[in-house]
């Protein structure tokens, strides 16, 4: 955990103190503001509504002309039906009233084929729309995942992972929502309506503007309370999701929950918890009892003003009675599309905030230009021989955590790298794989400057085994490697030298074998071969090993040591190791203390001379 | 059959409980839809009255302009009321959804705490429980409440517009009716698929959130393993699935315009071919033509519910049975079982356990120990030994009573089989600390204390016998740091010492320890021990250790070796 993120926790932690047997709601409602705290950060940072919304925009740029093509024929369908609406009130004053048969079967004609128009064009535009808009999210989608890609190490460092998982994940759903389901219905609400108040005020100016005038106040309301609908649904999606996390937590912790008989009190939590949900449910329920209401009748008083002026101009023979008709049939075609857009208007509202999250996601610095310093040279063998001159490093602005570190490995050497948390072992490793860029000095590989290779061709070089396998679902196979020139051959042999085909002897070793997410049907032997022999398959020429064979159960410590040991011989190998069974297989063993190289030399030589190591090793057998 | 009836009567009762509040919504829903009628009509009055066509008596003023007063006021007025009625049934009959909500929660945990572990392992696992709890309450819960409305709305208003539209014309209304009939059950074949489809774009998009939060968690082994462009290819194969399955959701959607449409047309077609005949034949105003034109429309509302609601229904009385399958499962009998108080009143060398000729074993097979017995007393400490998969573990889950599926022999706690007693009177003299140190997401103030009363003094105590006191000392937050997903994740030995400490304030006769310091260094192990062989001199301890050093202050110990039971 660097620095910062305990810093932050500790901030969150400050808000949180409260004093004992306080309701669990103060507990969450505090969660809440940590993290309404967390996003208002963001917004700081962030790049604003407007800018984000037209950087999305140019994601839209290759589909431009099947959307152009959408929302003319959404146009034409809302121009039918105003038009439709207009040819009632003509069917009643000229054909009805007048009593002209013929006329009154042309009109309506005329309205029952406009209609049919209408509906047929909204549905294909709608069609091509959301079409076009997956699309344009597909690419926001595709360039997320490069982004994570290609953003540095340090950024990762900084934010929490929740957040970046909500990035790629909550978020763009919001946009995608906002997108492929709600925009297409705001268009065409918002186009009828433009529309049906056009057609007012050509029609009859003075009323016209009386009944848009008459909207206003629905639109106040619902700009009121928009704020106060939307931090309802969202407190109540957060409660909902606290009893969730409830239920997971005494699920997982059912056996604690036995030994000590805490039925009842886990009920009670729990029923505090459900409490909480449902008062904010209510109280959500109560504030949409109200204004929902309040907004459709809001809604109507352009009819209650309409019959009211437009009746009393019939009275007067201002109006005419076709004219009042086409107004009322109007205002039902405004009513319903202003009631949608009261709806949705929460859904425009986050996915304007999602929009610009991802988008300042999408503009953050990437690798190239934060690291820089790309070499040109692409190797396919490295001897594998390592120095670091005078080399200092620090994080971001943070203090040296690195200082003129100065040593030579020799091609094909095993290195120890020892130290408590923190004390720069695993940064120097970092910086070998060019994750971090250091400030001072120079690393040099078979006497080339590192910053001479190409990054990823240098990454290809050095393999990595770490403490915790990574294997995600799939089959064994592509578990194995992603290269897909590799063949079954060559990956059940890389699969015998490691010992899996071993490990796997009572299941039966088969690379179409199902893995579960997480290897949940592996045994945590099984999965550190497996992460191994993926290593194995890259052939590299610097081996890293960050304690790997920690917490193995001992019937795979076997296999997993002798895989290690053939693994490690010709090549350089640098061993993360807290244990000393794992340093006795080193050549030297270098110790860090706060980013300095303290002590170096066989482990025989540093266990008996009661220095650091010697100090170190005896006050923990834990780091 | 069994959860159906459960189900139903789980509704049942929940409505007859409350039968007051739901006639009172279901008034509300009648006036509202009556209001709601009212405007086509009050139109029709009004172009009626404009075009000098005769209007019903006790609208009529005594001037023109007071009767348009008139008509104008009960548009006015109806508009206000059927708002006024709305935000009752919400605050009535809405409300009933979410109360019906929380119960259902509530009970998913009320009866899964008391589940057997053998149906939590496999009938009911996590991802089911968790299901039910999220999604099958959230479908379940309309008919208890939003599912009603629709049902009375579909019903009140379907039958008032059918009586306005009669009273017009009746074989018009008719007429309007049967032509419209297709539309429910186009409406509840489109939502049925709708819902399908929703429910696979669901388990896609679970799947590809699920995928990448991986791919975020683990960005720098992918940097440092160069396995990057791999997880980008999964990851853009998963996108394109779930957008080609959410587009499919919503080319459905889009389905309802043309079925609507089509309703939207044919109304028209009934309208103007008998509505103008009508009137050319002075059957029929002007203003009732518009008042037909208003009422037809209405029609659609109710008949496209009708689609829905079915749906609906089925949904949430499926969700319902769903639920009552985890409410009817059988509980664990020994967890519920009143027993007898534990007498405590026995001589000082009476044995507080006794284990006699004990034999266990996973299925038929060889038993994992056999024909073990031994006899502990108050304040005496045993040690058990043995290499991993001897059954150490197992045989503490027996001697705690937690595990009573023995093969034979027997275990008797104060001279009486753990059966006799309440499972709550045991938990509370019987402490454990298990190998995997679970904590709640909680403070460590309630981590240490959790159903117990007490003072942050007797909790620093605890702690500090625990080993812990220095590192929480140093913490901002000291008892009141959040643990878990919010807060400082604690390190091995420290979450092995804290439930250690919960332990210790249970404050039991009996302490059970399964190689819970194994995380711990050895000089504060040593300080540990210590601590608790002083302490706890009433308490009698049982240890089970990999280090020899641990088991020091035992005065009995035995090692379990693999299959061949215990040597003493």
């Amino acid at each position: 955990m660097t620095k910062l993120q305990i810093k932050k926790i500790g901030r969150k932690i400050l808000k949180d103190h409260r004093p004992p047997g306080l309701k669990s709601e103060q507990t969450i409602s505090s969660y809440l503001m940590a993290d309404d705290q967390d996003e208002s950060r963001i917004n700081e940072k962030g790049l604003g509504d407007f800018k984000s919304f037209s950087i999305l925009l140019n994601y839209a740029k290759p589909f431009r002309m099947k959307i152009c093509f959408a929302l003319s024929l959404i146009f034409v369908s809302s121009f039918f039906a105003i038009y439709s609406s207009k040819l009632m009130g003509d069917l009643l004053e000229k054909g009805l009233i007048a009593r002209n048969m013929n006329r009154s079967i042309s009109f309506a004609l005329s309205i029952m084929g406009l209609e049919i128009g209408s509906i047929f064009f909204i549905w294909t535009g709608r069609k091509i729309l959301a079409e076009s808009a997956s699309q344009v999210i597909f690419s926001v989608r595709q360039h997320l995942f490069e982004k994570l890609q290609q953003l540095p190490l340090q950024y990762y460092d900084r934010q929490p992972q929740g957040r970046i998982v909500t990035r790629v994940t909550h978020d763009v759903e919001g946009i995608d929502e906002f997108f492929t389901s709600s925009l297409g219905n705001l268009i065409s609400a918002s186009m009828m309506t433009i529309l049906a108040i056009a057609a007012m005020i050509v029609s009859d100016t003075k009323l016209g503007l009386v009944m848009t005038a008459s909207i206003l106040p629905s639109l106040f309301i619902m700009y009121k309370t928009k704020d106060f609908l939307k931090n309802s649904n969202r407190r109540v999606s957060k409660f909902s999701s606290a009893i969730n996390a409830k239920l997971s937590e005494y699920i997982n912790g059912m056996d604690v929950i036995r030994s000590f008989g805490l039925e009842k009190w886990t009920m009670d939590k729990f029923s505090q918890t459900v409490d909480d949900y449902l008062y904010a449910q209510l109280r959500g329920n109560l504030l949409f009892a109200w204004s929902m209401p309040l907004v459709s009748f809001c809604a109507t008083i352009p009819l209650i003003g309409l019959v009211w002026y437009g009746g009393l101009g019939v009275l007067k023979g201002a109006v005419s009675v076709g004219l009042f008709v086409s107004f009322v049939r109007y205002y039902e075609r405004f009513f319903n599309p202003m009631m949608l857009l009261s709806r949705e208007i929460h859904v425009v509202q986050q996915a304007f905030t999602s929009t610009e999250r991802v988008m300042s996601f999408l503009n953050e610095d990437d690798e190239e230009k934060i690291l820089k310093n790309n070499g040109k040279m692409v190797l396919t063998h490295l001897s594998g021989d390592i120095k670091f001159e005078d080399l200092s490093m620090q994080y971001l602005g943070g203090d040296w955590v690195l200082k003129n570190l100065n040593f030579h490995i020799k091609a094909g050497e095993k290195i120890g790298l020892v130290g408590k948390t923190g004390c720069g072992k695993s940064s120097t490793v970092s910086l070998l794989s060019r994750l971090y860029e250091f400030q001072k000095g120079e690393i040099k590989i078979d006497d080339i400057p590192i910053r001479n290779f190409n990054r990823n061709s240098l990454r290809e070089q050095i393999g990595f085994v770490a403490q915790d396998a990574i294997i995600f679902k799939g089959s064994l196979r592509e578990n194995l490697s992603c290269n897909l020139a590799q063949t079954d051959q060559e990956l059940i042999d890389a699969a015998r030298s490691t010992g899996l085909v071993k490990a796997f002897a009572k299941e039966g070793f088969n690379l179409d074998m199902e893995v579960l997410e997480g290897g949940s049907n592996m045994s945590v032997g099984q999965r550190q071969l497996v992460s191994l022999t993926r290593v194995l398959l890259k052939n590299p020429s610097i081996l890293i090993l960050d304690e790997a064979t920690a917490n193995i159960d001992p019937y795979y410590e076997e296999i997993i040591h002798e895989a290690v040991m053939t693994m490690m011989s010709k090549r350089t190998c640098l061993i993360i190791a807290h244990r000393l069974d794992t340093l006795k297989q080193c050549d030297r063993v270098f110790v860090f203390d706060q980013g300095e190289l303290v002590e170096e030399g066989p482990l025989s030589k540093l266990l008996t001379e009661g220095n650091y190591f010697y100090r170190l090793h005896n006050a923990q057998s834990v780091h | 059959m069994k959860f159906q009836t459960h189900a139903k009567s789980i509704w049942k009762n929940y409505l007859a409980d409350r039968w007051v509040i739901y006639s009172w919504g279901a008034f509300s829903v009648l006036l509202t839809n009556l209001m709601q009628v009212l405007a086509p009509k009050n139109i029709g009055w009004i172009v009626d009255f404009m075009t000098r066509k005769p209007i019903p008596k006790f609208l009529t003023g005594s001037d023109d302009h007071q009767t348009f007063v008139i008509l104008f006021l009960v548009l006015a007025s109806s508009r206000v009321l059927i708002n006024i009625f709305r935000f009752m049934w919400r605050i009535t009959l809405g409300r009933q959804t979410h109360y019906a909500c929380g119960m259902l929660r509530r009970d998913v945990w009320d009866h899964v705490r008391f589940f057997k572990r053998q149906d939590l392992d496999r009938k009911f696992t996590k991802g089911v429980l968790m299901n039910a709890q999220a999604s099958d309450t959230n479908s379940a819960r309309f008919v208890f409440g939003f599912t009603l409305v629709a049902i009375t709305d579909v019903l009140f208003l379907g039958i008032f517009t059918f009586i306005a539209m009669a009273m017009i014309h009746l074989g018009m209304a008719i007429l309007s009716f049967v032509v419209l009939l297709f539309v429910p059950i186009f409406v509840r074949k489109l939502s049925q698929r709708e819902v399908e489809q929703y429910k696979k774009t669901q388990d896609v998009l679970s799947n590809f959130n699920d995928l990448s939060s991986q791919a975020v968690s683990t960005i720098k082994l992918q940097r440092l393993t160069q396995t990057g462009p791999f997880w980008e290819r999964r990851l853009m194969t998963v996108a394109e699935n779930h957008r080609s399955q959410k587009l499919k959701g919503i080319n459905l959607n889009l389905l309802y315009i043309p079925v609507m449409g089509a309703a939207s047309i044919i109304s028209y077609v009934v309208l103007f071919v008998m509505g103008i005949y009508f009137t050319f034949s002075s059957r029929m105003s002007v203003g009732d033509f518009i008042s037909m034109q208003g009422l037809i429309f209405l029609l659609h509302d109710p008949l496209m519910s009708m689609g829905f609601i079915v749906s609906e229904w089925k949904k949430g009385f499926t969700a319902l049975e769903r639920l009552s399958e985890i409410f009817l499962q059988e509980k664990d009998q020994s967890l519920t079982t009143e027993g007898i108080p534990i007498n405590f009143d026995k001589p000082e060398d009476s044995p507080v356990l006794e284990v006699e000729n004990l034999t266990f074993s996973f299925g038929p097979g060889t038993p994992l120990f056999s024909n073990l017995s031994f006899k502990l007393k108050k304040g005496e400490r045993l040690g058990i030994t043995g290499p991993i998969g001897a059954g150490k573990s197992t045989l503490l889950s027996i001697l705690t009573g937690l595990n009573r599926d023995v093969e034979s022999g027997k275990v008797e706690f104060y001279g009486k089989p753990f059966s006799d007693y309440s499972h709550e009177n045991l938990r509370a003299m019987i402490g454990f600390v298990s190998q995997k140190p679970f904590l709640f997401a909680d403070s460590i103030r309630v981590n240490v204390s959790m159903n117990h009363e007490m003072s942050d003094d007797l909790i620093w105590k605890y702690l500090d016998l625990a080993g812990l006191k220095e590192d929480i000392e140093l913490f901002p937050n000291g008892l009141g740091t959040q643990l878990g997903e919010w807060g400082i994740n604690l390190s091995g030995g420290q979450k092995q010492r804290l439930t250690l400490a919960r332990a210790l304030a249970s404050n039991p006769k009996v302490l059970f320890l399964d190689d819970c310091l194994s995380a711990v260094d050895t000089i504060t192990e040593e300080r540990i021990l210590k601590n608790l062989d002083q302490h706890l001199k009433d308490v009698t301890l049982v240890w089970v250790a990999h280090r020899k050093s641990t088991l020091k202050y035992c005065n009995q110990t035995f090692e379990l070796k693999a299959m061949m039971g215990a040597i003493q």
